[in-house]
């Protein structure tokens, strides 16, 4: 499968980073302790707007907005998983066929060229975004829906739509809980499927969606406490929609200052949106994570950064240090060296065991009730016979 | 019984509420009064909001911009009926308009029958014998051009006949540039259809009928050649004048039917951006909105919208479409001398506001309230707040139910003069043994002793006074038209038939207690209490139901029916009973409250006799229009008011000239003994 592919490949740059180190020396060593200070080596994205109708336009906006944010600063399409629950661009409704602009200047469409949306319309779905974070999807899935992600992975999961407290809307027809979304977050990784996430999220009483996660390297940022809504922030008259909301507008307004070398860190995002501009409150949790904010480039989630660093010398590597730095039996690097039986899904669909169940059970079948019967029958026709 | 209620504490409540039961029903009945016109007080009803996120009000900019248009189309509807004077409505004309336009444009023609004989042919003894009115409806379709032709909204604006009024050409007008106007849009989800309907309501009817393939017997018309989706909501648009003062926005539809509150808030709020006043019933809300003079105006709004309601007879076109959950609702320009007017330009961006927030709609209009009263434009009672005071006095009726049926089978304590004093003495004589006296029935040989029943009452005598009712009640919903025909023959003119047959059947039931008192049922105090028992008891069915179905109409028949018939009861004060009992029949409420519809829209005085001939002519109308709509658009007031109150009302009214008869009772003892 796609991911135990992705997996061994991972595992063996790491295994060839393990050789070089064993083989070179170490005089350089300073210049290059900052090349693996993050610990990840690729960058994933999963943008989810969950809401459909032309009323929902804003969120449309805000996912497009952040996934042109993302691709600028160098994450590719292959690594985004962008979902959207409803086609602004082809509404009827939408006075500008074919354009989804996040701002009422119309500078920029948001929908323009090189937009590649992975779930559309009814595909979004919580199972599908359950399947997408936890890589069980069904064999038949393109690489291209995939979250191939590894534990050198940097996840930025970004989320949009109507919520409550404890739950995210999908469509108009189900919703995440909290627990959920915690649970998912918690078997990524104990697959192995990242080495930190950045949960952004932009409903209303967002901050109740990151309150019962439990998983390491995880932090979580909502744009609105509980209790509080989060609002949008302006309207675009010519298209008769709210078009973008506060939190996401001040994001992007953040994230065009970002360039890939740009040194912006992790608690600069946290202050993006002041509740002066905001009006609602946002929250942050960084207790998950074991990294200093302050410490923590913007790159490492919102681009995909590749650090080269020419040497002419040969570089001695040691073990990563921020691998070991996780605790315990959750630590992903305790878990390499040890050979374990392989493992394989179980078949989502078990038609075989069923056809199996059928063959071996016996094709007779009587209820009891037809037994009882029955036998009251010819207990009956005996004593009438005798009688 | 006794399972899963303790009978001990029911009685309980039995004998508290037949002990102070005077007080209890006076409490529940004032308070229920007060409660329910405090409601139109601000701090007692609330603001009204937008409940349906899709509609997102007022958002987009107008870009409404051809005036002019419908400033020439309307002078030019003008002069085309100066010169055929009172012609027919200009079809091809009209057609003509719309195509020009490139809109899908269709006529449908129609022929109404009314069931009523014409005064002008029946002399020719012609083929027709009824009234014949045949008129052209005329609509284009605005296709949506990205969506397949799903759903629709409507604008339509009636075209009209009448003499030395203006014909709505300022409407069309209006519609014409709103349609070149909407055309060079492309955001458009749902097909817009613009009609001209000919003839008010049955013009209407006919384009309904035929739209949704339901058929009338009295309407004959041709089948709509071009057809959209299901139509999700309606504007119909009548303006006085190219210059208006005001908006006044029409809401009650047929048989009391509201829109839904969303539509009436979105227009509220949309003529407001635009800086157009908006009454409704050509009241003003009034500023400040607090204090006693606006709880004064607020009530007068809230009292008109609910004797509209009660009428059950569109105020509107858009009426019509409710029957079929098409929300609507009429705006109708007004010009009041001495305002300041708006022209084309504002009400065009007001209209093309509505329609895109229409437009912007994903499911029908559902959110909101369906039952609501308005006491202002940007405040609303709903149904939950108007229901408990309506069930407060319905509970005097409850209360005067449970009073009598606790006191059934048990002698009268306040017995009549004589009678009684003679009845008790032989039922003492007979406990001795005395019973023979001079009640010897000796015609057919058994002893018979007048006594007072003390059993309970007999249930079987509610039958034939109930049945007699009733069929005075089913000859009156039938009088009109058995009338119409009989005038025919006597050559009368329809109209006065009619209404002689539905009023006449009236005072002629007042004689009906003559009737039954003849009769040998035997009425004791006992069958008198299960009578009063039996009548409250339909009469509280019958408006619990009413209300329901019409709350004003229930709520207006409440609050004036309960009390006096809580209070009839035979025998005392029988002539200030008969003037109670003949306010609140059906034809006195309606004198009454046309009374008051009159002075609350401040008809001008000219003294006491001119005022009442001005109100028994709106009396004659309003039956008349009561019976015409009832066969034409099938409104059903006239019909329960035959068929449901009037029967109960003649109930109470032969309870209260019942005489108590002392009845002759076989005395099987004593003939068993002797």
């Amino acid at each position: 499968m796609a991911a135990h592919s992705g997996r061994n490949w991972a595992g063996l740059m790491f295994l060839c980073l393990l050789f070089v180190s064993v083989a070179a020396s170490s005089n350089v060593e300073d210049q290059v302790g900052g090349f693996f200070k993050s610990g990840h080596t690729n960058n994933w994205a999963v943008l989810v707007c969950t809401s459909r109708f032309w009323f929902n336009y804003r969120h449309i906006a805000n996912t497009l907005s952040v996934y042109r944010s993302v691709k600028r600063l160098g994450i590719p399409d292959s690594q985004i998983i962008l979902m959207l629950a409803d086609d602004m661009a082809c509404n009827p409704r939408n006075p500008r066929p074919a354009t989804v602009f996040n701002n009422a200047n119309q500078h920029i469409n948001v929908y323009g060229d090189n937009v590649e949306v992975d779930y559309r319309g009814y595909e979004v779905t919580v199972e599908n975004f359950i399947r997408v974070l936890t890589g069980r999807l069904p064999p038949s899935t393109p690489r291209s829906k995939r979250l191939l992600t590894d534990d050198r992975s940097n996840v930025l999961v970004y989320m949009t739509g109507h919520g409550g407290e404890g739950f995210l809307k999908f469509q108009d027809a189900e919703e995440i809980s909290n627990v959920e979304l915690a649970d998912a977050f918690q078997q990524m990784w104990q697959k192995n499927r990242y080495h930190e996430i950045l949960f952004m999220i932009d409903t209303c009483q967002a901050v109740s969606m990151y309150h019962k996660f439990y998983s390491p390297n995880v932090i979580g940022i909502g744009s609105a406490q509980v209790g509080e809504d989060s609002l949008s922030h302006h309207v675009d008259p010519s298209i008769g929609v709210y078009i973008i909301d506060r939190y996401t507008y001040y994001l992007l307004e953040f994230l065009e200052t970002v360039t890939p070398d740009s040194k912006k860190t992790l608690a600069d995002l946290f202050r993006v949106c002041p509740k002066r501009v905001c009006v609602s409150t946002p929250g942050v949790r960084t207790d998950l994570f074991t990294r200093d904010p302050n410490t923590v480039l913007i790159t490492d989630f919102f681009g995909s950064v590749r650090n080269v660093e020419i040497t002419t010398e040969t570089i001695t590597l040691k073990r990563n240090v921020t691998a070991q730095s996780c605790s315990g039996s959750s630590c992903p690097g305790s878990r390499r060296g040890k050979r374990r039986k392989k493992l394989a899904y179980a078949n989502q669909f078990p038609v075989e065991a069923a056809y199996e169940e059928e063959v071996t059970k016996p094709q007779w079948h009587f209820p009891m009730y037809f037994v009882a019967a029955l036998s009251v029958f010819c207990i009956t026709v005996v004593s009438a016979f005798r009688i | 019984m006794g399972l899963l209620s303790d009978p001990k504490s029911r009685e309980r409540f039995s004998r508290i509420a037949a002990k102070y039961n005077s007080p209890l029903c006076v409490l529940a009945y004032v308070v229920g009064v007060v409660w329910f016109l405090a409601l139109a007080y601000k701090p007692f009803n609330h603001r009204t909001y937008f409940s349906e996120n899709a509609l997102l009000p007022g958002l987009v900019e107008g870009k409404f911009r051809t005036e002019n248009v419908a400033t020439r189309i309307s002078q030019a509807m003008k002069d085309i009926k100066d010169v055929s004077k009172d012609g027919p409505m200009p079809v091809a004309w009209i057609v003509n308009q719309f195509r020009g336009l490139g809109l899908d444009t269709y006529t449908q023609e129609y022929i109404q029958t009314i069931p009523v004989p014409s005064a002008r042919q029946s002399e020719e003894q012609g083929k027709e014998m009824f009234v014949q009115l045949n008129g052209t409806n005329v609509y284009a379709i605005l296709r949506a051009p990205r969506t397949a032709s799903t759903e629709a909204i409507v604008l339509s604006a009636p075209y009209k006949h009448y003499l030395n009024m203006d014909h709505n050409n300022h409407a069309f007008g209006l519609m014409i540039a709103l349609a070149s106007h909407f055309r060079k849009s492309s955001y458009w989800s749902k097909d817009i259809i613009f009609l001209l309907v000919d003839y008010d309501e049955i013009g209407m009817e006919a384009w309904l009928q035929e739209y949704h393939y339901t058929k009338s017997p009295l309407l004959k018309s041709s089948p709509l050649h071009g057809r959209s989706g299901s139509i999700q909501a309606a504007i119909n648009l009548e303006l006085h004048s190219d210059q208006v003062s005001h908006f006044n926005v029409k809401l009650e539809g047929l048989n009391g039917l509201l829109p839904n509150l969303d539509l009436v808030n979105l227009v509220v709020q949309l003529c407001g951006r635009e800086r157009i006043t908006v009454k409704l019933h050509q009241q003003r809300d009034t500023f400040p909105s607090e204090g006693w003079p606006a709880f004064q105006q607020n009530l007068k709004t809230m009292s008109l919208m609910m004797l509209h309601q009660a009428t059950g007879m569109p105020n509107g076109l858009h009426g019509l479409f409710l029957r079929y959950h098409i929300e609507a609702v009429t705006l109708e320009g007004v010009l009041e001398p001495g305002r300041s007017t708006t022209g084309f330009y504002r009400m065009g961006r007001v209209l093309e506001g509505v329609f895109r927030s229409l437009n912007n709609l994903l499911e029908r209009f559902h959110q909101s309230f369906f039952f609501y009263l308005l006491p202002a434009s940007d405040r609303y009672v709903s149904i939950g707040m108007y229901m408990p005071p309506f069930g407060l006095i319905l509970l005097v009726t409850a209360l005067k139910i449970s009073f009598w049926a606790v006191y059934i089978g048990t002698p009268d304590p306040d017995p009549w003069d004589g009678e009684e004093n003679v009845v008790i003495e032989h039922i003492h004589s007979k406990k001795t043994g005395d019973g023979q006296g001079d009640n010897t029935d000796s015609k057919r040989g058994v002893t018979k002793i007048r006594t007072q029943n003390y059993s309970d009452g007999d249930v079987w005598s509610l039958v034939p006074v109930v049945s007699c009712c009733q069929v005075a009640g089913f000859i009156a919903s039938i009088s009109p038209m058995v009338m119409t025909g009989l005038g025919h023959l006597f050559g009368t003119r329809p109209y006065q038939a009619l209404i002689t047959g539905a009023t006449g059947m009236f005072f002629a039931s007042l004689f009906m207690p003559k009737c039954i008192t003849r009769n040998r049922l035997a009425c004791t105090v006992n069958t008198l209490r299960l009578w009063k028992c039996a009548a409250l008891v339909l009469q509280a069915i019958i408006l619990a139901a009413t209300a329901a179905a019409n709350f004003s109409l229930g709520m207006l028949l409440a609050v004036t029916m309960v009390p006096v018939c809580a209070m009839v009861r035979p025998g005392k004060l029988r002539f200030l009973q008969a003037v109670l009992m003949l306010l609140v029949s059906p034809l006195g409420l309606l004198v009454i409250y046309t009374g008051l519809y009159l002075l609350l829209t401040e008809t001008e005085y000219h003294g006491v006799v001119p005022s009442a001939m001005h109100l028994c002519t709106v009396v004659y109308y309003n039956i008349l229009s009561g019976v015409i709509h009832g066969y034409v658009l099938g409104t059903w007031q006239y019909t329960l008011l035959a068929l449901a109150v009037f029967p109960n009302w003649l109930f109470f009214w032969c309870i209260v000239f019942k005489k108590r008869d002392v009845p002759v009772v076989e005395n099987k003892e004593e003939k068993k003994t002797s």
